[in-house]
Protein backbone atom coordinates (compact mmCIF):
# COMPACT_ATOMS: atom_id res chain seq x y z
CA UNK A 1 0.00 0.00 0.00
CA UNK A 2 3.26 2.22 0.11
CA UNK A 3 2.64 5.59 -1.70
CA UNK A 4 -1.32 4.77 -1.75
CA UNK A 5 -2.68 6.99 0.09
CA UNK A 6 0.02 10.33 -0.64
CA UNK A 7 -0.99 10.07 -3.95
CA UNK A 8 -5.15 9.50 -3.77
CA UNK A 9 -4.85 13.04 -1.08
CA UNK A 10 -2.45 14.57 -4.24
CA UNK A 11 -5.22 14.06 -6.91
CA UNK A 12 -8.44 14.76 -4.63
CA UNK A 13 -6.79 18.20 -3.71
CA UNK A 14 -5.60 18.35 -7.18
CA UNK A 15 -9.53 17.99 -8.00
CA UNK A 16 -11.50 19.57 -5.28
CA UNK A 17 -12.51 23.06 -7.06
CA UNK A 18 -14.01 20.62 -10.17
CA UNK A 19 -15.79 18.84 -7.92
CA UNK A 20 -16.55 21.52 -5.84
CA UNK A 21 -18.16 23.15 -8.61
CA UNK A 22 -19.52 19.77 -10.38
CA UNK A 23 -21.39 19.01 -7.15
CA UNK A 24 -22.78 22.59 -6.46
CA UNK A 25 -24.63 22.41 -10.03
CA UNK A 26 -26.10 18.85 -9.08
CA UNK A 27 -27.26 20.45 -6.21
CA UNK A 28 -28.42 23.32 -8.04
CA UNK A 29 -30.33 20.82 -10.56
CA UNK A 30 -31.93 18.84 -8.58
CA UNK A 31 -33.36 21.95 -6.37
CA UNK A 32 -34.38 23.69 -9.32
CA UNK A 33 -36.09 20.17 -10.88
CA UNK A 34 -37.74 20.17 -7.36
CA UNK A 35 -39.43 24.15 -7.44
CA UNK A 36 -40.21 23.24 -11.63
CA UNK A 37 -41.87 20.23 -10.55
CA UNK A 38 -44.08 22.01 -7.19
CA UNK A 39 -44.63 24.88 -9.54
CA UNK A 40 -46.51 22.31 -12.10
CA UNK A 41 -48.10 20.66 -9.11
CA UNK A 42 -49.82 23.72 -7.78
CA UNK A 43 -50.88 25.35 -11.41
CA UNK A 44 -51.77 22.36 -13.08
CA UNK A 45 -49.25 21.51 -15.35
CA UNK A 46 -49.00 17.97 -14.92
CA UNK A 47 -52.33 17.59 -16.40
CA UNK A 48 -51.24 19.67 -19.41
CA UNK A 49 -48.18 17.75 -19.56
CA UNK A 50 -50.12 14.34 -19.27
CA UNK A 51 -52.61 15.28 -22.06
CA UNK A 52 -49.62 16.14 -24.29
CA UNK A 53 -47.57 13.86 -23.97
CA UNK A 54 -47.53 10.68 -26.99
CA UNK A 55 -48.55 7.05 -26.45
CA UNK A 56 -45.22 5.62 -26.44
CA UNK A 57 -43.53 7.98 -24.72
CA UNK A 58 -46.00 7.88 -21.88
CA UNK A 59 -45.00 3.78 -21.84
CA UNK A 60 -41.79 4.33 -21.93
CA UNK A 61 -40.84 6.67 -19.52
CA UNK A 62 -44.01 5.58 -17.28
CA UNK A 63 -45.48 9.26 -17.35
CA UNK A 64 -42.23 9.86 -15.68
CA UNK A 65 -42.34 13.43 -16.55
CA UNK A 66 -46.47 13.92 -15.83
CA UNK A 67 -46.38 13.55 -12.17
CA UNK A 68 -44.82 15.58 -9.39
CA UNK A 69 -42.47 12.25 -8.42
CA UNK A 70 -41.58 11.23 -11.86
CA UNK A 71 -40.55 14.83 -12.82
CA UNK A 72 -38.50 15.03 -9.67
CA UNK A 73 -36.51 11.98 -10.07
CA UNK A 74 -36.18 13.22 -13.83
CA UNK A 75 -32.81 14.76 -12.17
CA UNK A 76 -31.21 11.59 -12.06
CA UNK A 77 -32.13 10.00 -15.51
CA UNK A 78 -31.49 13.21 -16.96
CA UNK A 79 -29.46 12.89 -20.27
CA UNK A 80 -27.09 16.05 -19.00
CA UNK A 81 -26.77 14.99 -15.67
CA UNK A 82 -25.43 11.89 -16.98
CA UNK A 83 -23.23 13.56 -19.32
CA UNK A 84 -21.38 15.54 -16.73
CA UNK A 85 -20.90 12.42 -14.19
CA UNK A 86 -19.32 10.40 -17.08
CA UNK A 87 -17.01 13.78 -18.47
CA UNK A 88 -15.85 13.57 -14.67
CA UNK A 89 -15.09 10.18 -14.25
CA UNK A 90 -12.99 9.93 -18.24
CA UNK A 91 -11.60 13.09 -16.47
CA UNK A 92 -10.71 11.11 -13.30
CA UNK A 93 -9.61 7.56 -14.90
CA UNK A 94 -7.32 9.42 -17.33
CA UNK A 95 -4.90 10.79 -15.05
CA UNK A 96 -2.92 7.92 -15.29
CA UNK A 97 -2.31 8.57 -18.73
CA UNK A 98 -1.90 12.30 -18.27
CA UNK A 99 0.94 11.67 -15.73
CA UNK A 100 2.88 9.41 -18.55
CA UNK A 101 2.12 12.15 -20.99
CA UNK A 102 3.25 15.89 -19.17
CA UNK A 103 6.11 13.33 -17.49
CA UNK A 104 5.30 13.83 -13.73
CA UNK A 105 5.14 10.06 -13.98
CA UNK A 106 9.31 10.01 -14.18
CA UNK A 107 8.86 11.89 -10.69
CA UNK A 108 6.08 9.33 -9.08
CA UNK A 109 6.78 6.11 -10.62
CA UNK A 110 10.99 6.48 -9.82
CA UNK A 111 10.36 6.26 -6.33
CA UNK A 112 9.50 2.40 -5.29
CA UNK A 113 5.89 2.25 -5.51
CA UNK A 114 4.18 -0.46 -7.28
CA UNK A 115 2.30 0.49 -10.48
CA UNK A 116 -0.84 -0.48 -9.95
CA UNK A 117 -0.46 1.70 -7.29
CA UNK A 118 -1.10 4.51 -9.62
CA UNK A 119 -4.17 2.91 -10.78
CA UNK A 120 -5.36 1.56 -7.52
CA UNK A 121 -5.26 5.45 -6.61
CA UNK A 122 -7.30 6.15 -9.72
CA UNK A 123 -10.28 3.45 -8.39
CA UNK A 124 -10.04 5.24 -5.20
CA UNK A 125 -10.53 8.90 -6.33
CA UNK A 126 -13.24 7.77 -8.84
CA UNK A 127 -15.22 5.87 -6.30
CA UNK A 128 -14.75 8.86 -3.89
CA UNK A 129 -15.67 11.66 -6.92
CA UNK A 130 -18.69 9.66 -7.94
CA UNK A 131 -19.91 8.94 -3.81
CA UNK A 132 -19.37 12.54 -3.17
CA UNK A 133 -21.20 13.95 -6.90
CA UNK A 134 -24.39 11.41 -6.38
CA UNK A 135 -24.52 12.09 -2.88
CA UNK A 136 -24.36 15.60 -3.51
CA UNK A 137 -27.23 14.95 -5.82
CA UNK A 138 -29.21 13.00 -2.75
CA UNK A 139 -28.90 15.38 -0.04
CA UNK A 140 -30.33 18.10 -2.39
CA UNK A 141 -33.27 15.76 -3.16
CA UNK A 142 -34.05 14.45 0.53
CA UNK A 143 -33.55 18.57 1.58
CA UNK A 144 -35.50 20.10 -1.34
CA UNK A 145 -38.39 17.45 -0.71
CA UNK A 146 -38.54 18.67 2.84
CA UNK A 147 -38.12 22.26 2.38
CA UNK A 148 -39.88 22.76 -0.82
CA UNK A 149 -42.74 19.99 -2.10
CA UNK A 150 -45.97 21.28 -1.81
CA UNK A 151 -48.17 19.38 0.95
CA UNK A 152 -50.72 18.28 -2.16
CA UNK A 153 -47.76 16.45 -3.87
CA UNK A 154 -47.08 12.79 -3.25
CA UNK A 155 -43.20 13.09 -3.01
CA UNK A 156 -41.18 9.75 -4.22
CA UNK A 157 -40.45 7.19 -2.02
CA UNK A 158 -36.78 7.07 -0.43
CA UNK A 159 -36.22 3.50 -1.52
CA UNK A 160 -36.79 4.83 -5.31
CA UNK A 161 -34.73 8.23 -4.64
CA UNK A 162 -31.55 5.71 -3.41
CA UNK A 163 -31.70 2.94 -5.91
CA UNK A 164 -31.65 5.59 -8.64
CA UNK A 165 -28.72 7.28 -7.00
CA UNK A 166 -27.07 3.79 -6.49
CA UNK A 167 -27.68 2.68 -10.19
CA UNK A 168 -26.48 6.19 -11.37
CA UNK A 169 -23.18 5.88 -9.62
CA UNK A 170 -22.74 2.02 -10.90
CA UNK A 171 -23.15 3.41 -14.43
CA UNK A 172 -20.57 6.21 -13.53
CA UNK A 173 -17.95 3.92 -12.24
CA UNK A 174 -18.70 1.57 -15.33
CA UNK A 175 -17.49 4.16 -17.64
CA UNK A 176 -14.62 5.59 -15.12
CA UNK A 177 -13.49 1.96 -15.75
CA UNK A 178 -13.43 1.74 -19.23
CA UNK A 179 -12.13 4.80 -19.47
CA UNK A 180 -9.24 3.77 -17.27
CA UNK A 181 -8.57 0.88 -19.64
CA UNK A 182 -9.25 2.70 -22.61
CA UNK A 183 -5.99 5.05 -21.43
CA UNK A 184 -3.98 2.38 -20.30
CA UNK A 185 -4.07 1.30 -23.76
CA UNK A 186 -3.62 4.72 -25.14
CA UNK A 187 -0.56 7.15 -25.48
CA UNK A 188 -2.39 11.04 -25.83
CA UNK A 189 -4.84 11.51 -22.52
CA UNK A 190 -6.79 14.09 -25.08
CA UNK A 191 -7.08 10.69 -27.55
CA UNK A 192 -8.39 8.38 -24.69
CA UNK A 193 -10.63 10.78 -23.51
CA UNK A 194 -12.04 11.79 -26.82
CA UNK A 195 -12.37 7.69 -27.79
CA UNK A 196 -14.50 7.33 -24.68
CA UNK A 197 -16.55 10.05 -24.97
CA UNK A 198 -17.52 8.81 -28.59
CA UNK A 199 -18.21 5.59 -27.15
CA UNK A 200 -20.79 6.68 -24.53
CA UNK A 201 -22.21 8.66 -26.47
CA UNK A 202 -22.56 5.67 -29.94
CA UNK A 203 -23.55 3.63 -26.48
CA UNK A 204 -26.01 6.19 -25.17
CA UNK A 205 -28.00 6.29 -28.88
CA UNK A 206 -27.44 2.50 -29.20
CA UNK A 207 -29.64 2.20 -25.95
CA UNK A 208 -31.66 4.31 -26.76
CA UNK A 209 -32.55 2.94 -29.76
CA UNK A 210 -32.79 -0.66 -28.99
CA UNK A 211 -35.24 0.38 -26.47
CA UNK A 212 -37.80 1.17 -29.98
CA UNK A 213 -36.18 -1.56 -32.55
CA UNK A 214 -36.18 -4.62 -31.73
CA UNK A 215 -33.45 -5.00 -34.47
CA UNK A 216 -31.45 -3.46 -32.22
CA UNK A 217 -32.67 -4.45 -29.23
CA UNK A 218 -30.25 -7.56 -28.55
CA UNK A 219 -26.95 -5.71 -29.27
CA UNK A 220 -28.10 -2.93 -27.31
CA UNK A 221 -27.09 -5.22 -24.20
CA UNK A 222 -23.80 -4.56 -24.83
CA UNK A 223 -24.19 -0.53 -23.72
CA UNK A 224 -23.77 0.25 -19.81
CA UNK A 225 -26.39 2.27 -20.37
CA UNK A 226 -28.77 -0.78 -21.04
CA UNK A 227 -28.24 -1.44 -17.09
CA UNK A 228 -29.96 2.19 -16.06
CA UNK A 229 -33.49 2.21 -16.77
CA UNK A 230 -34.78 5.00 -14.41
CA UNK A 231 -37.75 4.61 -15.91
CA UNK A 232 -38.91 1.43 -14.80
CA UNK A 233 -37.33 1.92 -11.22
CA UNK A 234 -39.60 4.51 -10.64
CA UNK A 235 -43.07 2.34 -11.66
CA UNK A 236 -41.64 0.32 -8.77
CA UNK A 237 -39.08 -2.06 -10.12
CA UNK A 238 -36.38 -2.32 -7.52
CA UNK A 239 -33.12 -1.89 -8.37
CA UNK A 240 -32.43 -5.00 -10.50
CA UNK A 241 -29.50 -7.07 -9.36
CA UNK A 242 -28.57 -7.83 -12.70
CA UNK A 243 -28.31 -4.00 -13.92
CA UNK A 244 -26.13 -3.99 -10.35
CA UNK A 245 -23.65 -6.83 -11.41
CA UNK A 246 -23.21 -5.86 -15.39
CA UNK A 247 -22.22 -2.45 -14.19
CA UNK A 248 -20.21 -4.09 -11.39
CA UNK A 249 -19.14 -6.42 -14.36
CA UNK A 250 -18.35 -3.97 -16.32
CA UNK A 251 -16.51 -2.09 -13.91
CA UNK A 252 -14.16 -4.81 -12.64
CA UNK A 253 -13.19 -5.75 -15.43
CA UNK A 254 -12.39 -2.75 -17.27
CA UNK A 255 -9.68 -1.84 -14.20
CA UNK A 256 -8.63 -5.17 -14.40
CA UNK A 257 -7.39 -4.76 -17.85
CA UNK A 258 -6.26 -1.16 -17.19
CA UNK A 259 -4.27 -2.60 -14.48
CA UNK A 260 -2.63 -5.25 -15.94
CA UNK A 261 -2.14 -2.55 -18.95
CA UNK A 262 -0.38 -0.63 -16.89
CA UNK A 263 2.16 -2.85 -15.73
CA UNK A 264 3.42 -4.22 -18.83
CA UNK A 265 3.73 -1.04 -20.88
CA UNK A 266 6.12 1.62 -21.33
CA UNK A 267 5.63 4.82 -19.15
CA UNK B 1 11.39 3.85 11.75
CA UNK B 2 12.63 2.45 8.06
CA UNK B 3 16.10 1.48 6.59
CA UNK B 4 17.99 4.25 5.20
CA UNK B 5 18.21 3.40 1.59
CA UNK B 6 21.82 2.18 1.52
CA UNK B 7 21.65 -0.03 4.10
CA UNK B 8 19.07 -2.34 1.54
CA UNK B 9 22.17 -2.03 -1.80
CA UNK B 10 22.95 -5.59 -2.39
CA UNK B 11 26.65 -6.71 -4.18
CA UNK B 12 27.91 -5.65 -7.04
CA UNK B 13 28.75 -2.62 -9.19
CA UNK B 14 26.31 0.36 -8.49
CA UNK B 15 25.39 -0.02 -11.78
CA UNK B 16 25.30 -3.12 -14.45
CA UNK B 17 24.20 -2.84 -17.98
CA UNK B 18 24.33 -5.92 -19.74
CA UNK B 19 23.46 -6.59 -23.64
CA UNK B 20 20.85 -3.98 -22.97
CA UNK B 21 18.46 -2.80 -25.78
CA UNK B 22 15.30 -0.80 -26.21
CA UNK B 23 13.45 -1.11 -30.00
CA UNK B 24 10.64 0.60 -31.09
CA UNK B 25 9.88 -1.47 -33.76
CA UNK B 26 12.06 -0.94 -36.96
CA UNK B 27 14.24 2.03 -34.37
CA UNK B 28 16.24 0.76 -32.21
CA UNK B 29 17.33 3.36 -29.35
CA UNK B 30 19.43 0.98 -27.63
CA UNK B 31 21.70 -1.39 -29.10
CA UNK B 32 22.54 -3.90 -26.61
CA UNK B 33 25.12 -1.67 -24.19
CA UNK B 34 27.03 -3.38 -21.35
CA UNK B 35 29.01 -1.62 -19.44
CA UNK B 36 29.34 -1.16 -15.20
CA UNK B 37 29.56 1.87 -12.89
CA UNK B 38 31.46 0.82 -9.90
CA UNK B 39 30.45 2.22 -6.40
CA UNK B 40 31.03 5.66 -5.28
CA UNK B 41 32.71 6.97 -8.82
CA UNK B 42 31.15 10.05 -10.68
CA UNK B 43 30.11 8.37 -14.19
CA UNK B 44 29.19 10.82 -17.37
CA UNK B 45 27.06 9.45 -19.72
CA UNK B 46 27.61 11.51 -22.96
CA UNK B 47 26.05 11.62 -26.42
CA UNK B 48 24.43 13.93 -28.98
CA UNK B 49 20.49 14.36 -28.61
CA UNK B 50 18.63 10.92 -29.57
CA UNK B 51 21.77 8.96 -29.20
CA UNK B 52 19.67 6.73 -26.56
CA UNK B 53 20.91 8.62 -22.99
CA UNK B 54 17.63 9.07 -21.69
CA UNK B 55 16.20 6.13 -23.24
CA UNK B 56 19.11 4.09 -21.35
CA UNK B 57 18.81 6.33 -18.17
CA UNK B 58 14.55 5.67 -18.06
CA UNK B 59 15.12 1.88 -18.46
CA UNK B 60 17.19 1.74 -15.51
CA UNK B 61 14.18 3.33 -13.22
CA UNK B 62 11.91 0.99 -14.91
CA UNK B 63 10.08 3.64 -17.02
CA UNK B 64 11.05 1.83 -19.82
CA UNK B 65 11.14 -2.36 -20.52
CA UNK B 66 14.13 -3.02 -22.14
CA UNK B 67 13.58 -5.31 -25.81
CA UNK B 68 16.26 -7.51 -24.24
CA UNK B 69 19.16 -7.65 -21.79
CA UNK B 70 19.34 -6.43 -18.61
CA UNK B 71 19.89 -3.96 -15.68
CA UNK B 72 20.86 -4.58 -12.31
CA UNK B 73 21.50 -1.53 -9.69
CA UNK B 74 23.47 -3.02 -6.99
CA UNK B 75 23.55 -6.50 -7.90
CA UNK B 76 19.39 -5.91 -7.42
CA UNK B 77 17.52 -6.29 -10.95
CA UNK B 78 16.00 -3.17 -12.54
CA UNK B 79 12.77 -4.84 -13.88
CA UNK B 80 12.12 -8.05 -12.06
CA UNK B 81 13.13 -6.45 -8.26
CA UNK B 82 11.89 -2.89 -9.56
CA UNK B 83 10.99 -1.48 -6.10
CA UNK B 84 13.79 -2.43 -4.02
CA UNK B 85 16.21 -1.18 -7.16
CA UNK B 86 14.30 2.27 -7.41
CA UNK B 87 13.96 2.49 -3.47
CA UNK B 88 18.31 2.89 -3.87
CA UNK B 89 17.85 5.82 -6.58
CA UNK B 90 17.22 9.20 -6.66
CA UNK B 91 16.55 10.35 -10.28
CA UNK B 92 16.16 14.07 -11.78
CA UNK B 93 14.38 13.77 -14.78
CA UNK B 94 15.63 15.68 -18.00
CA UNK B 95 11.78 16.99 -18.99
CA UNK B 96 10.88 17.91 -15.88
CA UNK B 97 6.85 17.35 -15.40
CA UNK B 98 5.21 19.49 -12.49
CA UNK B 99 1.83 20.43 -11.67
CA UNK B 100 1.75 24.67 -12.00
CA UNK B 101 -1.08 24.28 -9.23
CA UNK B 102 1.00 22.56 -6.73
CA UNK B 103 3.55 24.97 -4.61
CA UNK B 104 7.35 23.65 -4.38
CA UNK B 105 7.39 22.21 -1.04
CA UNK B 106 3.84 20.57 -1.54
CA UNK B 107 5.96 18.51 -3.99
CA UNK B 108 9.13 17.73 -1.90
CA UNK B 109 6.43 16.70 0.71
CA UNK B 110 4.55 14.26 -1.95
CA UNK B 111 7.97 12.51 -3.38
CA UNK B 112 9.91 12.17 -0.57
CA UNK B 113 6.57 10.20 1.31
CA UNK B 114 6.73 8.48 -2.16
CA UNK B 115 10.03 7.36 -1.65
CA UNK B 116 9.55 4.98 0.99
CA UNK B 117 12.53 6.58 3.02
CA UNK B 118 12.93 9.07 5.82
CA UNK B 119 13.71 12.43 4.96
CA UNK B 120 16.21 14.96 7.02
CA UNK B 121 14.49 17.90 6.51
CA UNK B 122 17.80 19.92 7.74
CA UNK B 123 19.40 18.24 4.77
CA UNK B 124 16.64 19.25 2.61
CA UNK B 125 17.23 22.72 3.87
CA UNK B 126 20.84 22.84 3.65
CA UNK B 127 20.07 21.62 0.06
CA UNK B 128 17.56 24.57 -0.80
CA UNK B 129 20.01 26.96 0.61
CA UNK B 130 23.16 25.72 -1.18
CA UNK B 131 21.32 26.04 -4.44
CA UNK B 132 20.18 29.20 -3.75
CA UNK B 133 16.33 28.33 -4.08
CA UNK B 134 14.49 30.89 -1.37
CA UNK B 135 13.23 28.70 1.54
CA UNK B 136 9.84 31.60 0.22
CA UNK B 137 9.66 30.66 -2.52
CA UNK B 138 8.86 26.89 -1.68
CA UNK B 139 5.63 28.01 -0.65
CA UNK B 140 4.73 29.82 -4.04
CA UNK B 141 3.18 27.78 -6.79
CA UNK B 142 4.93 26.38 -9.27
CA UNK B 143 3.08 28.12 -12.15
CA UNK B 144 5.75 31.11 -10.87
CA UNK B 145 8.93 29.53 -11.33
CA UNK B 146 10.87 30.11 -14.10
CA UNK B 147 12.56 27.32 -15.69
CA UNK B 148 16.09 27.49 -13.38
CA UNK B 149 13.91 27.42 -10.20
CA UNK B 150 12.64 24.14 -11.67
CA UNK B 151 15.46 22.83 -11.72
CA UNK B 152 17.04 23.68 -8.87
CA UNK B 153 13.98 21.84 -7.26
CA UNK B 154 14.33 18.92 -9.80
CA UNK B 155 17.89 18.03 -8.01
CA UNK B 156 16.50 18.97 -4.51
CA UNK B 157 13.89 15.99 -4.77
CA UNK B 158 16.31 13.50 -6.44
CA UNK B 159 18.74 14.11 -3.40
CA UNK B 160 16.52 15.11 -0.65
CA UNK B 161 16.53 11.38 0.37
CA UNK B 162 20.01 10.95 0.45
CA UNK B 163 20.29 7.53 -1.74
CA UNK B 164 23.19 5.49 -2.46
CA UNK B 165 22.79 5.83 -6.01
CA UNK B 166 21.79 9.34 -7.71
CA UNK B 167 20.49 9.43 -11.80
CA UNK B 168 20.74 12.34 -12.65
CA UNK B 169 19.73 13.38 -16.75
CA UNK B 170 21.32 16.73 -17.69
CA UNK B 171 21.46 18.16 -14.25
CA UNK B 172 23.20 21.13 -14.73
CA UNK B 173 20.68 22.45 -18.09
CA UNK B 174 19.01 25.93 -17.15
CA UNK B 175 21.46 26.20 -14.32
CA UNK B 176 23.25 29.89 -13.91
CA UNK B 177 27.16 29.54 -13.33
CA UNK B 178 26.92 29.92 -9.48
CA UNK B 179 24.57 27.45 -8.95
CA UNK B 180 26.39 24.77 -11.17
CA UNK B 181 29.40 25.34 -9.27
CA UNK B 182 27.40 24.98 -6.36
CA UNK B 183 25.73 21.76 -7.71
CA UNK B 184 29.49 20.24 -8.78
CA UNK B 185 30.38 20.74 -4.96
CA UNK B 186 27.49 18.74 -3.42
CA UNK B 187 28.25 15.82 -6.42
CA UNK B 188 32.09 16.15 -5.05
CA UNK B 189 30.82 15.75 -0.95
CA UNK B 190 28.37 13.17 -2.35
CA UNK B 191 31.16 11.45 -4.13
CA UNK B 192 33.31 11.58 -0.70
CA UNK B 193 30.46 10.08 1.55
CA UNK B 194 30.52 7.03 -1.14
CA UNK B 195 27.27 8.00 -3.33
CA UNK B 196 27.37 6.69 -6.92
CA UNK B 197 26.19 9.47 -9.14
CA UNK B 198 25.59 8.41 -12.75
CA UNK B 199 25.00 11.92 -15.03
CA UNK B 200 24.33 12.16 -18.47
CA UNK B 201 25.45 15.36 -20.45
CA UNK B 202 26.72 17.08 -23.18
CA UNK B 203 28.11 19.86 -21.94
CA UNK B 204 31.72 18.78 -22.06
CA UNK B 205 33.70 20.84 -19.97
CA UNK B 206 31.35 19.91 -16.71
CA UNK B 207 32.12 16.23 -17.78
CA UNK B 208 35.74 16.86 -17.88
CA UNK B 209 35.54 18.80 -14.04
CA UNK B 210 33.39 16.05 -12.83
CA UNK B 211 33.41 12.81 -13.77
CA UNK B 212 35.84 10.22 -13.00
CA UNK B 213 34.45 7.78 -15.98
CA UNK B 214 33.09 8.34 -18.88
CA UNK B 215 30.82 6.35 -21.45
CA UNK B 216 29.71 7.62 -24.71
CA UNK B 217 27.03 6.31 -26.83
CA UNK B 218 26.29 6.84 -29.97
CA UNK B 219 23.14 5.26 -32.15
CA UNK B 220 22.20 3.48 -29.52
CA UNK B 221 25.73 1.92 -29.13
CA UNK B 222 28.68 2.29 -26.57
CA UNK B 223 31.70 3.80 -28.64
CA UNK B 224 33.68 5.09 -25.55
CA UNK B 225 34.35 4.28 -21.89
CA UNK B 226 37.05 5.03 -19.67
CA UNK B 227 38.41 7.32 -17.46
CA UNK B 228 38.28 11.15 -18.06
CA UNK B 229 42.58 10.82 -18.19
CA UNK B 230 42.50 7.89 -20.64
CA UNK B 231 40.26 9.69 -22.92
CA UNK B 232 41.93 12.42 -22.77
CA UNK B 233 45.17 10.81 -23.56
CA UNK B 234 43.43 9.26 -26.78
CA UNK B 235 43.82 12.61 -28.71
CA UNK B 236 47.69 13.52 -28.20
CA UNK B 237 49.29 16.10 -26.40
CA UNK B 238 49.86 19.27 -28.72
CA UNK B 239 53.52 20.28 -28.81
CA UNK B 240 54.41 23.78 -30.10
CA UNK B 241 57.59 24.42 -31.43
CA UNK B 242 59.35 27.88 -32.52
CA UNK B 243 62.14 28.31 -34.19
CA UNK B 244 64.74 31.09 -34.13
CA UNK B 245 64.54 31.42 -37.85
CA UNK B 246 62.74 29.57 -40.73
CA UNK B 247 62.96 26.01 -40.76
CA UNK B 248 61.84 23.41 -43.86
CA UNK B 249 59.35 21.10 -43.23
CA UNK B 250 61.35 17.17 -42.52
CA UNK B 251 59.98 13.63 -41.71
CA UNK B 252 58.81 13.70 -38.58
CA UNK B 253 59.46 10.07 -36.31
CA UNK B 254 56.49 7.46 -35.88
CA UNK B 255 53.30 9.03 -34.28
CA UNK B 256 53.90 12.41 -34.50
CA UNK B 257 51.55 14.37 -36.79
CA UNK B 258 52.45 17.94 -38.15
CA UNK B 259 49.37 19.69 -37.67
CA UNK B 260 49.60 22.48 -38.92
CA UNK B 261 53.31 24.69 -39.84
CA UNK B 262 54.91 27.68 -40.78
CA UNK B 263 58.85 28.63 -41.72
CA UNK B 264 58.57 29.51 -37.72
CA UNK B 265 56.22 27.68 -35.60
CA UNK B 266 55.40 23.84 -36.19
CA UNK B 267 52.21 22.46 -34.20
CA UNK B 268 52.75 18.39 -33.41
CA UNK B 269 50.24 16.27 -32.38
CA UNK B 270 52.31 13.60 -30.01
CA UNK B 271 50.79 10.11 -29.41
CA UNK B 272 53.34 8.54 -27.90
CA UNK B 273 56.38 9.73 -26.06
CA UNK B 274 57.65 12.82 -26.39
CA UNK B 275 61.24 12.10 -25.71
CA UNK B 276 61.01 10.14 -29.55
CA UNK B 277 60.36 13.80 -30.53
CA UNK B 278 63.40 15.55 -29.01
CA UNK B 279 66.69 14.09 -31.47
CA UNK B 280 65.23 15.53 -34.27
CA UNK B 281 64.88 18.58 -32.78
CA UNK B 282 67.87 18.57 -31.24
CA UNK B 283 69.01 19.06 -34.88
CA UNK B 284 66.62 22.37 -35.63
CA UNK B 285 66.95 26.17 -34.45
CA UNK B 286 64.49 25.78 -31.39
CA UNK B 287 63.75 29.10 -29.55
CA UNK B 288 60.84 27.81 -27.54
CA UNK B 289 58.80 24.86 -26.77
CA UNK B 290 55.23 24.47 -25.74
CA UNK B 291 53.68 21.19 -24.52
CA UNK B 292 49.90 21.66 -24.31
CA UNK B 293 47.65 18.58 -22.94
CA UNK B 294 44.77 17.65 -24.98
CA UNK B 295 41.25 18.93 -23.92
CA UNK B 296 38.62 16.16 -23.22
CA UNK B 297 36.55 18.38 -25.35
CA UNK B 298 38.67 17.83 -28.21
CA UNK B 299 38.75 14.54 -27.86
CA UNK B 300 34.85 13.62 -27.40
CA UNK B 301 34.34 16.18 -30.21
CA UNK B 302 36.13 13.64 -32.54
CA UNK B 303 33.70 10.56 -31.61
CA UNK B 304 30.56 13.24 -32.26
CA UNK B 305 31.70 14.20 -35.69
CA UNK B 306 32.53 10.28 -36.62
CA UNK B 307 28.52 9.98 -36.45
CA UNK B 308 27.99 12.95 -39.14
CA UNK B 309 27.45 11.23 -42.67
Amino acid sequence: MSGLLPLVGHSLRRRRGLLAALSLMLIVFQIFMILTARNYEQTGGFRQIAALMPQFMAQWTNMMGASFTGFVLFGYSHPLVQLFLVAMAISISTEPLGEIETKFVDLMMARPIRRTTAINRTLIVLVVATVIAVGSMLVATFGGLRLLAPATARPPQPRVIVSLAANLALLVLAWGGIALAIASCARRRATAGAATGFLAFATFVLDYAGKFWEAVKPISRISPFHYFDPFTMIGGRPLSTTDVAALAMMFAVSAAIAGVVYVWRDL
Amino acid sequence: MKPRADDRAGEGPAIALRDLAKSYGRVHAVRGITFDVARGEIFGFLGLNGAGKTTTIRMLVDLLRPSRGSATLFGIDCQKQSRQARALVGYMPGELGLYSDMTGIELLDLLAHLSGTRVDTAYRLKLVDTLELPHADLRRSLREYSTGMKRKLGLVQALQADPPLLILDEPTEGLDPLVQQALNEILFELRARGRTIFMSSHVLSEVERLCDRIGMIRNGEIVLLSTVEEARRRGGRMVRVHFARPVERVALPPGMTLVSHTPERWNVRVEREIGDLLPLLATLPVRDLEIVEPALEDVLRSFYREVQP
